[in-house]
């Protein structure tokens, strides 16, 4: 796949709408599972350029949630299996045509199934280059923070040196996280687990930052800077929470759960980063993500909960989706006038 | 009396215990990882036995006679559940560690101070304290931030594992809460405090030890438990160690704990000298008592029984295992 490693961002759509071709042909042929293959790898090569183009004009958008990736390469493995197997059978009946028709659909499979792990790796290597920290800058920042507080608690400061002591703690738990991802990464590389532990040690690796950021503000008597930091700190904690959370729904396989925890985590941290935009639209973008997350957030806790009846979970889940869709389709309105009328890159964030 | 360690088989062919048996080493020194119940109860006690001129075997057949130490886990040791009596002249003891005492047993070793009153025909003996334990660092003075758990977050209350725990920690009294990986558990040279619930429950844990407590001990930190009855048995709540029976109670130990130097100093204090009776040395004397004493003693008073008595002893203690596990696939 080197080549598409070589190709400009027009050229790669060129590549991604020859797959559109694959997916009308297998509705053609009337194959729903060759058409549901294609229409993945087109979904995920598409998410990945669109961010990056996104991320040209709109620094560091959140990336896109990684989808169930390993399930559906493993659902189109079996298709393809299942479809040279036929091939075989109908070698046997002696079946000319037939061979080279199953045969031709098992390696269309493959081939998709391919490029789809092809740009989800690709998207999964990019976040991960975007979300790296060293963590070895982290425990120091740590040392740092608890110096701080010491120094706040000697001039009698102790709500200066609780901000310093929350930042420590933050520090020292994304030296943790990064930790434990570096552990499970040792272990199955190509782990899931890998991926949300990543993204929940940068977010509180994030939210130590903020905090030291707050504490100089309240040292400083700059009361509108440290409730600036203060609440973007507050969506990065959050972030991080979410993305924990959702990192062990996974490890305890429940996957609908995952998916509440890690909309909601994604959505806090656009929350996050619209806040720090200039603008007057990004404030809007900003308190409108955040409802989207709770919202998450609330159908995560009515999955959880026992005595909720599941209409509530659903309730939530629906108005999550529709409150996503506006923000979606505002921010592809604001994205669009900046570009003025390149229409071309479709949005397709999931 | 012969005194033998039993071991399985499987054990020595491995690999990575197959130098270990042919020229014995403390496996303790192998990397800091995670050791079997088999590895840190029979290899290590008889290793540390033979190292101090303790005769006494390591066998992976039960003898004829004499006096066998068995850890009573199925796979390893189902010879305890043959029908036929193998011998009458052997003298069983097992070590009840985690699992259930074995019924063909003579005398059973239990690891909670507690659990002898309950059970007949039992002797405590505390678990091995971690080894290559790495003390709290004195650099860190009166330093209070770091709240570690040493353990399988399995047996962590689960109230302690939400990120909703570690964020109140965080904001009410600015301290980091970890669970520390197997390969760290001997590590509290950044710890200021070691905490171990299992749960809030009533729950006495009565197979459970109180390893936990002797690690603080020795690696100088406050300790705050459940309500483990081996806490109980071995510390005195208050003052060598904390007990919380709720999140709001440890929270309120915690923040006393920051806020007052001098209570912590007390509690630590009060700890080494607690701890002085559960060290590793403290331990093996305990252990050789125990081989060269009390067993002899206990096994030759079941020897001056007649054979007849010996036999149906057996026998009927088989009967009862084989029924044990016939209700437990049930």
């Amino acid at each position: 796949m080197e080549h598409l490693d070589l190709l400009s961002q027009k050229e790669l759509l060129a590549e991604v709408a020859t797959y559109q071709d694959e997916i009308l042909n297998a509705h053609r042929i009337n194959n729903s599972e060759l058409a549901s293959c294609w229409q993945r790898t087109e979904q995920a090569a598409r998410s990945m350029i669109h961010a990056n183009s996104f991320l040209g004009k709109l620094q560091d958008l959140e990336e896109i949630p990684l989808p169930s990736s390993w399930t559906e390469s493993a659902e189109g493995t079996r298709s393809a299996t299942k479809y040279m197997l036929q091939a075989f059978h109908a070698l046997q009946q002696k079946n000319i045509p037939l061979v080279q028709q199953y045969t031709s659909l098992s390696e269309s499979i493959k081939k998709a199934i391919t490029l789809y792990q092809y740009w989800t790796t690709r998207s999964y290597k990019e976040m991960l280059a975007r979300y790296s920290f060293c963590d070895r800058e982290a425990k120091d920042m740590a040392r740092q923070y608890r110096a701080q507080e010491a120094a706040a608690l000697q001039i009698n400061h102790p709500f200066l040196a609780q901000q310093w002591a929350e930042a420590a703690c933050l520090a020292q738990e994304a030296f943790s996280k990064a930790r434990k991802t570096k552990m499970i990464f040792a272990r199955m590389s190509t782990s899931p687990l890998t991926h949300y532990w990543t993204i929940a040690s940068y977010w509180t690796y994030q939210a130590s930052l903020f905090r030291a950021h707050a504490a100089q503000a309240i040292a400083q008597k700059n009361q509108e800077e440290s409730a600036y930091w203060n609440t973007v700190a507050l969506f990065a904690e959050q972030a991080s929470s979410s993305r924990s959370k959702a990192a062990k729904a996974l490890q305890a396989g429940d996957q609908l759960l995952m998916r509440y925890w890690t909309q909601a985590g994604y959505w806090l941290g656009n929350a996050c980063r619209y806040r720090q935009q200039e603008g007057p639209f990004w404030k809007a973008f900003s308190d409108q993500a955040e409802q989207v997350a709770q919202t998450y957030a609330r159908a995560a806790q009515s999955k959880l909960s026992f005595y909720q009846p599941s209409f509530l979970r659903r309730y939530w889940s629906n108005l999550a989706l529709q409150r996503e869709q506006l923000i979606q389709t505002a921010l592809v309105q604001y994205s669009d006038s900046l570009e003025g009328a390149d229409t071309a890159c479709n949005l397709t964030l999931f | 009396m012969t005194v033998s360690f039993f071991i399985p088989s499987y054990f020595i062919t491995d690999p990575s215990y197959h130098a270990a048996w042919h020229e014995p080493q403390d496996l303790s020194i192998t990397g800091n990882r995670e050791m079997g119940t088999l590895e840190s109860w029979i290899y290590q006690t008889w290793f540390m036995l033979k190292q101090n001129g303790v005769f006494c075997s390591l066998v992976t057949e039960p003898p004829e006679e004499g006096i066998l130490i068995v850890h009573p886990e199925q796979r390893t040791a189902s010879f305890l559940n043959d029908l036929c009596p193998y011998s009458s002249n052997l003298f069983i003891v097992d070590i009840v560690a985690d699992l259930t005492p074995h019924p063909a047993a003579h005398l059973h070793l239990v690891q909670n101070k507690a659990a002898q009153r309950f059970l007949p025909s039992s002797f405590f003996m505390p678990h091995w304290p971690q080894p290559h334990l790495i003390p709290r660092n004195s650099n860190r003075g009166s330093r209070f931030e770091n709240i570690s758990f040493f353990g399988y977050h399995f047996n962590l209350a689960t109230e302690l594992t939400s990120e909703e725990w570690s964020d109140q920690l965080r904001r009410q009294l600015g301290l980091f809460f970890d669970l520390q990986e197997s390969s760290a558990w001997h590590d509290y040279s950044e710890v200021d405090c070691a905490l171990a619930i299992r749960d809030f429950s009533r729950s006495s844990q009565l197979h459970k030890p109180a390893t936990k407590l002797y690690n603080a001990w020795h690696a100088g930190v406050p300790f705050i438990g459940g309500r483990d009855s081996a806490y109980a048995a071995n510390g005195h709540s208050g003052k060598d160690y904390l007990m919380a029976r709720t999140v709001k109670e440890m929270m309120a130990h915690l923040k006393k704990l920051k806020t007052d130097e001098a209570f912590r100093s007390r509690l630590v204090a009060q700890g080494a000298a607690s701890g002085a009776l559960f060290t590793r040395s403290a331990v093996l004397e305990r252990w050789k008592m125990l081989v060269q004493e009390i067993l002899p003693s206990l096994a030759a008073d079941w020897k001056k029984k007649p054979e007849w008595q010996r036999r149906s002893h057996a026998f009927l203690q088989k009967g009862i295992s084989k029924m044990n596990q016939k209700l437990m696939k049930r």
